[in-house]
């Protein structure tokens, strides 16, 4: 969907049309799902939130103004709200992964399967252990795979403090793994 | 790295994120392309591309559809949230046990026992039980509710719990209406608290105990006002449950004793239900003996192996008809009240009689301490005027001390 398009959809989604909201939610809903349940790691828990979101920008349609940026900028945006408040409710801190999250240590005898879940599940817990702020720039930028201004454009920062933002999280990461025992160059080397 | 240097690199970095991820350059080309930061640069691409391969699961298309059927029954769609289009409500059957490690939910098994023992022992936990919206404790109390939902997620015992606190909502608008508190953040709370009860315990007999309550107090309008706007989209939401319930609509039309399938009217004040439940554990341990003679254990803990017994009592009841009642009115009529001024009148005591009068311990002698002998100067009264005022007249007293002389026995 070109932007033309996207805006048309708002300003009929504003007025209450409700075959505009309709494909404008057909076309985030993935997207938030996503990004949700990269951070809560729950699919059922994701889907709840994902609701309590579309149910928000529902509310929040017939106010919204468009200043130029995606719509899912926006949708991050209450996103991002949700799993906050949810920590916030839940009594949990983000970066305090379950207890069944944190990985087991690498043993020799793990095959190349075993040992793609294990650094999958490893990257995963990483990933919760980060700042709010880091797990957006990852999830956005590396598993939504967008460009480094769109991503400042969602988050409402600049390009250079993104930037910055990303050096860190993938700093973090490569140490959270390092810890685990996970050699990333064996890993990469089975991928391709 | 200084300031600049940390720019360049931040922008080295993304460059070479942007051409990995495009195809244009491998990581190995990208290392030699910025050779000053190869050393740094490494780590953080390789994570990257790990990154970027993680699955990302999708929302299933039923659930997509139900979310967009909800949303649509909120934007006034005349095509009502049915049973079929309402948003996926897995049962507690379907909820996936997300902790496959078994100690890790044993143990949060164990730490929700305590928990509850703490709770309902003493302490601030357990004063802010009862505590309502607005009170000091009430922020202890949903704090306190937080963790036990958290524990229950881990062993799976969602369903009872949100059928709880579902109920504690409720209790808390039904106080929140006696107190002329109640507050669309209140509502919106219960909403919540009913979704969650009815997505997790869909079938159970204490959710539908819950909602029989529910919908017999929306219907009485105890909690609900039809005429006020804020509560409009409480009802939008709870509506489509209740409908499936066996009591009349919400803002129904018509003879309410015609409706309910044999139940010609209920009030909510003659439901009862009875909810008893009976939880079983029986914890197995298996043990398979494999080649290399190494055991694997098996802790099965069946937490679902639940029995609830529902019993529902409700008493039929015509609607009174009103009847006209007098009510008498009365006016008060003020007369004035006689003038009473207080007059003083003196009246002389009689002097003072003295008696001396000793008590001998059992067996002992009498010590007198003062003695008067005849010839001995009459005791001069000293007068200690003490005015006692009454409602009718002021009194003089008089008190007399005796001026006796100490001597020796």
């Amino acid at each position: 969907m070109d932007r033309v398009e996207e805006q048309r959809l708002l300003l009929d989604a504003s007025n209450g049309d409700r075959d505009a909201f309709a494909s404008l939610y057909r076309e985030n809903v993935q997207v938030i799902y996503r990004y949700i349940y990269h951070r809560v790691t729950d699919t059922q828990l994701a889907e709840d939130l994902t609701g309590d979101v579309f149910t928000r920008a529902l509310k929040g349609i017939s106010s919204y103004q468009d200043q130029g940026k995606p719509f899912a900028a926006w949708l991050y945006r209450i996103a991002h709200a949700r799993v906050v408040d949810h920590y916030r409710r839940s009594g949990r801190r983000p970066d305090e992964s379950d207890i069944d999250e944190v990985p087991v240590a690498v043993t020799p005898n793990m095959d190349e399967g075993m040992m793609r879940r294990h650094t999958a599940k490893a990257l995963r817990t990483a990933i919760a252990e980060l700042t709010s702020d880091q797990q957006q720039v990852i999830i956005l930028r590396f598993i939504e795979g967008h460009r480094i201004e769109t991503v400042a454009e969602m988050m409402d920062k600049n390009a250079n403090a993104i930037k910055a933002l990303q050096h860190r999280a993938l700093r973090s990461l490569a140490r959270f793994l390092e810890r685990s025992g996970i050699d990333i160059d064996t890993i990469l080397a089975g991928l391709t | 790295m200084n300031d600049e240097r940390a720019l360049d690199f931040y922008t080295a970095l993304d460059d070479c994120l942007d051409a990995l991820f495009s195809g244009e350059r491998t990581l190995d080309a990208c290392l030699a392309l910025y050779p000053e930061y190869a050393e740094d640069l490494k780590p953080d691409l390789q994570v990257a591309l790990l990154a970027s391969r993680l699955k990302s699961p999708a929302m299933s298309d039923s659930s997509v559809d139900a979310l967009e059927a909800h949303l649509m029954g909120l934007m006034g769609d005349e095509k009502p949230i049915t049973e079929t289009t309402r948003p996926h409500r897995p049962t507690a059957k379907t909820i996936p046990f997300r902790p496959p490690m078994i100690l890790g939910r044993a143990a949060a098994i164990i730490l929700i026992a305590v928990l509850i023992a703490m709770g309902s022992g003493g302490g601030v936990v357990a004063a802010s039980a009862d505590s309502m919206p607005g009170e000091t404790l009430y922020p202890v109390k949903r704090m306190w509710e937080s963790i036990i939902i958290v524990l229950a997620s881990i062993t799976g015992q969602l369903d009872d719990v949100w059928v709880q606190l579902a109920e504690t909502r409720f209790k808390e608008a039904q106080f929140g209406v006696d107190q002329d508190a109640l507050t669309p953040e209140m509502l919106e709370d219960l909403w919540q608290a009913t979704q969650k009860a009815i997505q997790y315990a869909d079938e159970s007999p204490e959710l539908q105990a819950y909602l029989t309550v529910l919908a017999a107090d929306l219907q009485a309008e105890h909690i609900i006002d039809s005429e006020d706007a804020s509560h409009a989209q409480f009802i939008t939401l709870i509506e489509p449950v209740l409908e499936t319930l066996p009591l009349s609509p919400l803002n129904g039309s018509g003879d309410p004793t015609q409706q309910n399938n044999g139940v010609d009217f209920i009030d909510a004040n003659d439901i009862t239900a009875t909810l008893t439940q009976t939880i079983v554990l029986s914890p197995t341990i298996t043990l398979t003996p494999t080649s290399n003679a190494n055991q694997t254990a098996t802790l099965d803990v069946p937490i679902e192996n639940t029995i609830n017994t529902a019993t529902f009592t409700a008493t039929s009841r015509i609607p009174p008809t009103p009847t006209r009642t007098a009510t008498p009115t009365i006016t008060p009529t003020a007369t004035d009240l006689p003038l009473i001024l207080p007059s003083a009148t003196i009246t002389p005591l009689p002097p003072p009689t003295r008696a001396i009068v000793a008590t001998a311990p059992e067996g002992g002698i009498i010590q007198p301490t003062a003695v008067y002998r005849p010839g001995d100067p009459t005791p001069i009264p000293t007068w200690f005027p003490y005015v006692r005022l009454t409602q009718d007249a002021f009194y003089l007293t008089r008190t007399a001390e005796w001026q006796g002389t100490e001597s020796a026995p």
